[in-house]
C-alpha cells in the first residue's frame, strides 16, 4: 500500500509538471527519470539523511 | 500517430503471454518505429534555428522517407537482426510482437502505415482520428485528444488498469525476470526497487500523459472535441491519399473503388476464417481421435 501510494503521488506531481510545462511529457525517457527519481531516488535520500 | 497506446500496449501483451515474452525488446519494439524519427516530425530549434523535415508526414510514413519504419517487414528484419547476434528467439519475436502492435495501431489515424513495404507503398488507413504532425507537437496534441485516439488510448489505458497485476512486484520477480535476459542482467547491479520502477515506467508514462494532455487539451486549453470518424475535422489532416503518389499505385487495396470497403471486407473474412477454424480444428479433432 505505501509503494502504492508513493507512485500515486509521484503520478499525480508528474501530471502536474506535465499541464504546467509541456516539455516534460515528450519524451519516454524524462517519464522514466522522474519516476525513478521519485519512488526509488527520493526516499533513498530521505533514509539517509534520518539516519 | 498514438500517444499512450505504444507505452500501454506491452503491459496487456505481457499479460496475455506472461512467462512466453521478455518484456523490454517487447517494449523497445513498441517504441522502435518513432524512435530516432519522431523529433524531426515536430522539429527542435537549436541555437535559435528550427530543424524540421520539409513534409513531416510524408517523412514519418511515406516513401520516400522513414515509412518503412511502420512496416511489417522492418520488425521481421530487426527481429533476424536481433537473433543473430543474441541468438534468443524470445528476444527476436517479443521485438516483432512490440514492432507490429506499434504498425498496427498506426494504421488508426488518416495517414496510416505502410504495412507491406517494400512490396507495396500503399499506406493502410482506418483513418478513425486525424493525422495532424505536420502542425507541430501541441496542435497535434489537442487534435489527438479531440478525436477518437483520445478513444482509443482510453481503451488501452482501461485495458492496462485492467491489468493491474502484471505490476505487481510479485508478478515481476515470478514471470518478467524469469523470462526477459535484460532485467535478469541488469538485477545484478541494480537495486530490487529501482528494477522495478525502470519496469514500471512506461506503464506510469502512459497513463500520466494521458491525463495531462487530455487536461491541457480541454481545461487549460479549449481544443474542441469531435468525436466523429476522421475527426476532429477542425484542424487540417493529412491524408495517405496525399502521400506516396498512391494515384500510382498497383496494388489490390488500391485498385478496388473503395479502399476502406476493401479493408473491411478482408476484416471480415479474417474474422470468419478464424470462426470457422474454431469450429474445423476440433471436428477434425475428433474424426482423428476416432479413427485411432
Amino acid at each position: 500500500m505505501r509503494t502504492f501510494l508513493l507512485y500515486l503521488a509521484a503520478g499525480l506531481a508528474y501530471t502536474a509538471l506535465g499541464i504546467y510545462n509541456q516539455n516534460y511529457i515528450y519524451s519516454f525517457f524524462e517519464g522514466l527519470a522522474f519516476v525513478c527519481l521519485a519512488v526509488v531516488g527520493i526516499p533513498w535520500l530521505v533514509r539517509r539523511l534520518r539516519r | 500517430m498514438s500517444w499512450a497506446a505504444h507505452d500501454l500496449e506491452p503491459y496487456v501483451i505481457q499479460k496475455h503471454l506472461g512467462r512466453k515474452i521478455a518484456f523490454m525488446p517487447l517494449l523497445i519494439g513498441s517504441y522502435a518505429p518513432d524512435m530516432f524519427t519522431k523529433w524531426f516530425v515536430y522539429g527542435v530549434g537549436i541555437f535559435g534555428h528550427e530543424i524540421k523535415a520539409s513534409n513531416p508526414a510524408q517523412f514519418h510514413r511515406g516513401w520516400p522517407g522513414f515509412g518503412f519504419t511502420h512496416s511489417l517487414v522492418f520488425g521481421l528484419a530487426i527481429s533476424i537482426a536481433i537473433y543473430a547476434v543474441w541468438r534468443k528467439p524470445v528476444l527476436a519475436y517479443s521485438f516483432l510482437i512490440g514492432q507490429w502492435a506499434h504498425s498496427l495501431t498506426d494504421t488508426g489515424d488518416t495517414v496510416g502505415t505502410m504495412l507491406f513495404f517494400p512490396f507495396t507503398t500503399h499506406l493502410f488507413s482506418i483513418g478513425a482520428w486525424a493525422y495532424a504532425g505536420q502542425l507541430g507537437r501541441q496542435v497535434d496534441a489537442g487534435a489527438y485528444f479531440s478525436g477518437l485516439g483520445f478513444v482509443w488510448d482510453l481503451v488501452w489505458l482501461v485495458w492496462a488498469i485492467l491489468s493491474w497485476r502484471v505490476l505487481t512486484k510479485q508478478y515481476f520477480h515470478s514471470t518478467v525476470l524469469a523470462a526477459d535476459p535484460f532485467y535478469k542482467w541488469a538485477g545484478a547491479t541494480l537495486s530490487a526497487g529501482l528494477l522495478i520502477a525502470v519496469y514500471r515506467a512506461a506503464f506510469f508514462y502512459g497513463a500520466c500523459r494521458w491525463v495531462a494532455w487530455t487536461i491541457w487539451a480541454h481545461v487549460v486549453n479549449s481544443f474542441q472535441l469531435d468525436l466523429s470518424w476522421g475527426g476532429p475535422h477542425w484542424v487540417h489532416a493529412v491524408h495517405a491519399s496525399e502521400l506516396n503518389a498512391a494515384a500510382n499505385c498497383p496494388c489490390p487495396m488500391c485498385r478496388t473503388m473503395r479502399p476502406t470497403m476493401f479493408a473491411y471486407a478482408l476484416i471480415i473474412v479474417c474474422v470468419r476464417l478464424k470462426k470457422l477454424r474454431q469450429r474445423v480444428v476440433p471436428a477434425t479433432r475428433l474424426l482423428l481421435s476416432r479413427q485411432e
